[in-house]
C-alpha cells in the first residue's frame, strides 16, 4: 500500500514513494538516499537522526513521514551555504575534533543549529540543556561543547 | 629525535570532513534500497534455559515474501568460539539465555521478516536456569549449562583451565608471587573487601548490521559494521570457509569501544542459503540482548599493608559470570591481573574463575578485565590508607613501580609515567586542599583519586604496504580499523612525516580485507604500536627504494640523498633535486603518450613497500602466571574527580575531573586528549548509571538507551572541569615512542568517583554502578555520614 507524497528537503520539492508507516528518518534514508540522517535508537532516545522541521530540531526516527506533508525539512545534507561552504558548526566541529566515530556528528550539528538560531549566545550550561537528547559514545562531549559555544562566540564577536 | 613537521602534530582528522556534511558511509548504509536484497530477521529464546523439542515453520513459511526460515539444523554443524568453541551459529537443541538466537528469516522485506518471526512456533521444555555465579560455580550445582564442556574443542585456551571447581567453570586463571599468608602475618592492617559490578554494555550509536553478497564465483562480500580482521578471523571459523572465499569490508566504525558483531553470521547463513544479498540489522534491543556486555565480577579482595605504608601482600579471588557462552571471557578473566602491573606487591596471590550461567553472552569493553579489577583495587588503597593515616596520593606514590622494575608479573617495567601522572592530576584538583562544601546541608562535596592501566596484548602481527603513485601522491593499505580513534590520521601522519609530503597527498586504503594485508586488527589499544611500526617500516622501505632510483638519476649514492616538501634532494648539493612524481613517472617525465608509459614500467613506476611487525610476548607459567614478557606496553595514567553527594537524594554530579595519562609519545595530541575525555565520560557512565536490570526469569527489563541510561552532556563535567593531559616517556619499540592510550584512559574513572563519594559522605559503596539506592544505603550504613577530614 505504497503511497506518493511530495515532500520538501532541502530546499527542494519532490516526489516520493513511501509506506505511510515509515518514519521521516527511514524515508530520507531509503527513499531520498539522504543517509547523513542516522537511525540508532528509534525511540527518540539518542538524537542520532535529528533534522530541522520548519526551523525545530526533530527526531525523525519518530516522525511519521505522512506528517512532512508541507513542512520545510533541513538535513544535514542542506546546511551548506549556496557557494557550498560548510555551515561554522560544521567548520568548529573539524576544527574542535568534536568528530569521533561521527554516527551522531549529523544529529548533534543539526541540534546545535536549532540552538544557536533560538539563542545565538547561550551560556554553556544552556548548551548542555539543550544537546541532553543527543547521545555521543565517543567523545565525552567535551569538545563538542567547545565547538558550539566557539560558533556562538564568533557571531557574537561579528555582530 | 629530529625536529617532526606531522607526527606529534593536533593534525585535523582526514575523515571529519565526511562526517559533519553526512556524507560518509557506513556499513549501515550499505545495500540500501537495492532491488532484490533480502532483508533478515532472527528469533530468540522467550527462556533462560530451555530444551528446543521442535520448530514449526509451516505458518512463517507462507507469509508473502519470505525466502528462507533458517534453524540449528540449517547452520554449520560444529560450535565455535575464540577461546572455547561453545557456541552454535544458531542454537542447536538448547537455548542458554534469553535472547539466544534460535532461527534466521529471510524475506523480501524487513516487515514480512518480522511477521514469520512472529509466526515461528518454536516448542520449548523450559529447563532450571542459574542466574548466581557463586551458585554456579559449586561442584554441585543441579544446572549444568554444557554438559559436554569437557569434550569442546579449545583452540586459544592454553592455561587457563586448571583446577576447575565445578562443571559450569570454564576458566580458572592463577598467579602466584611469594607468600600471601607469610605477608598477612607481617602486615600491620588487614583490609578484606567483597566488591561487585554488574553488566554494562558499549552502546555504539551505529547499531550493529551487515550485509553479505554472494558472488558469482562462489564466494561471499561481506559488508559489516564490526572490525575487519577480527570478523574475518571469526567467521571462516564459524562457517569451516577458506579466507580467499570471505571478502570482508568496512567503512569507518560508528563506535567500538571493545567489540562489536553478531548479525555478520546470520546474513552469511541466508546469504548462502538463499544465494541472494541479505542485509541483517540488528535493532536497539537486540544490540542490547545479544550484544557483548561487559563482565559483571565479584572480587574478593584482601590486603596486608604496613604501617610505614607499604603494601605486604594482596589476595584476589574473582568470580565472573560469563553468561551462557564464553567468547572472549577467558581472556578478559585472565588480563583482570594486569591490574597489578602498578604496585609493587612481594606477596600476591590471584584466582579468578569464569563460570556460566543463563545470562547473555559477554565480550570485551574497553579496559577489558582490568578496569573492573581496579575499581576494587583502588577503592582498596583509599581504604587502607586512611586506616594507616597516610594521604591516599602519597599512599599510591610510595607503592607505584619504578621504570625498570620487575612487576608481580614477572615483567620488567617499561615506559612509566604513572607518578608523574598522579602529581599532576593531585595539583590540577588542588589535592590536599579540602572541598568547598555547599551552603546547602545535604549537599556534599569531595574528592577522590585513582590510577589505572592497561596492557597492550602481545603475540599478535600487523602489516602495511606503501604505494607512492605516479603523480607523487601516496597510499598507505593497513588492516586496522577507524572506529573514531582517528588510525587512519595517525597512518597518515606518519606517512607524510617519513616521506615529508602534506597530508592531502596520502590516501589511506582500509577495510577490504581482499586489499590490505593481514592485521590482527584494532583491539587491546595496539594499533598506534603495531599497525604505526608496519606503516613506519613499510615507508621506509618505499622510501629506501625511491632514494635508490633517485641517485642514480642524480648521479649519487642512496644515502647522499633525502626528501623535503615532496622533493629529492641530493644532501651534499641541495640545489641538485627531483620531484617525487618525477621520479615515480619514470625518466621521462616530458615524453607523451604510450612512450611516457612505457618509461615507467622500464624504471621508476611500481614503487612499494611493505612490511610485518610482530609483537612477541612469552607464554606464562600456568602455575604463576609469571612471565618475563606478558604485554607489548602498558598505559598508565591518573585520574582525580571532584564530586557533589546529595545525601537525602543520593544523586551525584561531577564537578570537576582531571586526567593525565602517559603514552610514550602523543602522535596527534588533540586526539589523545579525546580519548581521554571520551574514556573519562564512558567511565563515569560505568560508575554512576550503566547497569543491567533483570528480573528473576533472566530477562533483561533495560534494553534501550531510554531506560538504560549513558552520560549525555550534562552529566560530564566541560570546559576549565575536564582537564586532560599526557606525560611522554618513550615506548621503545613504539612508532616515534607512542603507545596506545585509548583503553587506559577509562580505568581509573570508576574507582576515582568512588574514592570521592566516600570523601564527600563517609559512605563508601561497593557495588558498581553507584546508583542513587546504592549511595543512600551505603550512606545509611556508615555510622559517621559527615565527611572525613583530610589531613
Amino acid at each position: 500500500m505504497k503511497r506518493e507524497i511530495e515532500i520538501k528537503v532541502n530546499g527542494i520539492t519532490q516526489d516520493l514513494v513511501v509506506d505511510p508507516w515509515w518514519s521521516l528518518a527511514r524515508a530520507l534514508r531509503e527513499g531520498l538516499g539522504l543517509t547523513g540522517t542516522k537511525i540508532s535508537c528509534e525511540s527518540g532516545d539518542c538524537g542520532a537522526c535529528t533534522v530541522l522541521i520548519d526551523g525545530k530540531a526533530v527526531k525523525s526516527c519518530l516522525y511519521p513521514v505522512m506528517k512532512a506533508k508541507n513542512k520545510d525539512i533541513i538535513t544535514i545534507e542542506g546546511l551548506h551555504d549556496e557557494q557550498g561552504q560548510l555551515h561554522p558548526l560544521q567548520e568548529a566541529f573539524i576544527q574542535y575534533f568534536a568528530v569521533q566515530c561521527g554516527y551522531c556528528t549529523p544529529g548533534m550539528i543539526m541540534v546545535a543549529k536549532a540552538l544557536l538560531d533560538e539563542n545565538p549566545k547561550p551560556t554553556e550550561e544552556q548548551v548542555k540543556e539543550y544537546l541532553t537528547g543527543n547521545l555521543c559514545r565517543c567523545t565525552g562531549y567535551t569538545k563538542i561543547i567547545e565547538a558550539v559555544l566557539a560558533v556562538a562566540n564568533k557571531t557574537q564577536e561579528s555582530s | 629525535m629530529p625536529e617532526l613537521t606531522f607526527v606529534g602534530k593536533s593534525i585535523i582528522k582526514i575523515d571529519a570532513l565526511g562526517k559533519v556534511t553526512g556524507k560518509t558511509k557506513y556499513a549501515s548504509e550499505e545495500g540500501l534500497g537495492v532491488p532484490g536484497m533480502l532483508y533478515g530477521k532472527v528469533l530468540s529464546s522467550p527462556h533462560a534455559h530451555a530444551k528446543i523439542l521442535n520448530i514449526d515453520t509451516s505458518k512463517a513459511s507462507r507469509v508473502k515474501g519470505v525466502r528462507a526460515i533458517l534453524t540449528g539444523k540449517d547452520a554449520p554443524e560444529h560450535r565455535s568460539g575464540i577461546l572455547i568453541d561453545d557456541r552454535h551459529v544458531l542454537c542447536h537443541e538448547r537455548a542458554r539465555f534469553i535472547g539466544d538466537t534460535v532461527a534466521a528469516v529471510a524475506a523480501g522485506s524487513i516487515e514480512a521478516a518480522e511477521e514469520a518471526v512472529e509466526l515461528i512456533k518454536v516448542e520449548y521444555e523450559v529447563l532450571p536456569a542459574i542466574f548466581d555465579p557463586e551458585e554456579a560455580m559449586k561442584p554441585d550445582c543441579p544446572v549444568i549449562l554444557h554438559p559436554d564442556l569437557q569434550n569442546y574443542n579449545r583452540p586459544a585456551y592454553g592455561y587457563l583451565g586448571f583446577d576447575l571447581p565445578g562443571p559450569n567453570a570454564h576458566t580458572h586463571h592463577k598467579v602466584r608471587k611469594g607468600n600471601v599468608e607469610k605477608g598477612f602475618q607481617e602486615a600491620d592492617v588487614i583490609i578484606e573487601n567483597r566488591f561487585q559490578n554488574d553488566r554494562i554494555i558499549h552502546c555504539q550509536l551505529e547499531p550493529f548490521n551487515s550485509v553479505c553478497y554472494p558472488e558469482s564465483d562462489g564466494s561471499l562480500t561481506l559488508w559489516t559494521s564490526a572490525r575487519l580482521m577480527i570478523s574475518l578471523n571469526n567467521l571462516v571459523r564459524d562457517f569451516n570457509i577458506p579466507r580467499s572465499k570471505l571478502r570482508v569490508r568496512t567503512s569507518y566504525l560508528g563506535g567500538m569501544y571493545g567489540l562489536k558483531g553478531r548479525t555478520e553470521r546470520f546474513a552469511i547463513l541466508m546469504a548462502l542459503k538463499t544465494g541472494r544479498p541479505v542485509k541483517m540489522v540488528y535493532t536497539r534491543e537486540e544490540c542490547f540482548i545479544d550484544g557483548y556486555n561487559r563482565l559483571p565480577k565479584i572480587i574478593y579482595i584482601k590486603d596486608g599493608v604496613k604501617r610505614d605504608g607499604t603494601i605486604v601482600a594482596r589476595e584476589i579471588k574473582v568470580i565472573v559470570n560469563s553468561g551462557g557462552y564464553t567468547d572472549y571471557a577467558p581472556l578478559t578473566i585472565r588480563n583482570g591481573a594486569f591490574h597489578a602491573s602498578q604496585y609493587r606487591l612481594p606477596n600476591y596471590k590471584w584466582d579468578a574463575y569464569g563460570v556460566y550461567t543463563n545470562e547473555p553472552s559477554c565480550g570485551p569493553l574497553r579496559g577489558f578485565g582490568n578496569a573492573e579489577v581496579l575499581w576494587a583495587t583502588e577503592q582498596q588503597m583509599d581504604i587502607a590508607a586512611e586506616k594507616l593515616g597516610i594521604d591516599p596520593c602519597e599512599f599510591r606514590l610510595r607503592n607505584t613501580v619504578d621504570e625498570g622494575e620487575i612487576d608481580v608479573r614477572g615483567q620488567r617495567v617499561h615506559c612509566i609515567g604513572a607518578k608523574e601522572c598522579l602529581n599532576k592530576v593531585a595539583k590540577c584538583i588542588e589535592w590536599g586542599k579540602p572541598s568547598i562544601q555547599s551552603s546547602k546541608k545535604h549537599i556534599k562535596v569531595g574528592k577522590g583519586i585513582a590510577l589505572g592501566n592497561k596492557y597492550s596484548l602481545g603475540d599478535t602481527a600487523s602489516s602495511a604496504m606503501v604505494k607512492v603513485n605516479l603523480d607523487g601522491s601516496i597510499e598507505v593499505y593497513h588492516g586496522g580499523d577507524d572506529c573514531g580513534q582517528g588510525l587512519n590520521t595517525v597512518m597518515a601522519q606518519i606517512a607524510a612525516e617519513e616521506f615529508q609530503v602534506p597530508m592531502d597527498k596520502i590516501k589511506i586504503i582500509f577495510g577490504d580485507s581482499a586489499r590490505v594485508p593481514y592485521d590482527y586488527g584494532t583491539a587491546s589499544s595496539r594499533s598506534t604500536l603495531y599497525i604505526g611500526n608496519a606503516v613506519l617500516l613499510a615507508c621506509k622501505r618505499a622510501k629506501r627504494m625511491t632514494f635508490e632510483l633517485a641517485a642514480k638519476k642524480l648521479n649519487t649514492a642512496p644515502e647522499n640523498i633525502d626528501i623535503r616538501g615532496g622533493k629529492l634532494f641530493v644532501i651534499s648539493d641541495p640545489q641538485k633535486t627531483l620531484d617525487l612524481s618525477e621520479l615515480a613517472l619514470g625518466k621521462s617525465p616530458e615524453a607523451t603518450g604510450l612512450v611516457k608509459w612505457a618509461t615507467c614500467l622500464e624504471e621508476g613506476a611500481g614503487i612499494f613497500g611493505s612490511a610485518s611487525f610482530w609483537g612477541r610476548t612469552d607464554p606464562e607459567d600456568p602455575e604463576t602466571g609469571q612471565g618475563e614478557r606478558l604485554s607489548m606496553s602498558v598505559a598508565y595514567g591518573a585520574q582525580a574527580a571532584e564530586v557533589a553527594v546529595d545525601i537525602e537524594t543520593g544523586l551525584v554530579k561531577i564537578l570537576r575531573m582531571c586526567s593525565v595519562f602517559d603514552n610514550g609519545k602523543s602522535m596527534n595530541p588533540k586526539m589523545c586528549e579525546a580519548q581521554i575525555e571520551g574514556g573519562a565520560a564512558l567511565g563515569i557512565g560505568s560508575a554512576l548509571y550503566e547497569g543491567f536490570i533483570f528480573n528473576d526469569k533472566g530477562k533483561l527489563l533495560n534494553p534501550n538507551l531510554h531506560d538504560y541510561k549513558i552520560c549525555s552532556a550534562i552529566n560530564v563535567p566541560s570546559g576549565d572541569n575536564m582537564k586532560t593531559g599526557m606525560v611522554e616517556y618513550p615506548h621503545r619499540e613504539g612508532p616515534y615512542g607512542a603507545k596506545g592510550v585509548g583503553e587506559a584512559a577509562m580505568t581509573p574513572t570508576a574507582p576515582a568517583i568512588a574514592n570521592a563519594i566516600y570523601n564527600a559522605t563517609g559512605a563508601r559503596v561497593f557495588h558498581m554502578p553507584m546508583t542513587p539506592e546504592r549511595i543512600l544505603q551505603a550512606i545509611r550504613q556508615s555510622k559517621n555520614s559527615h565527611a572525613p577530614t583530610r589531613k
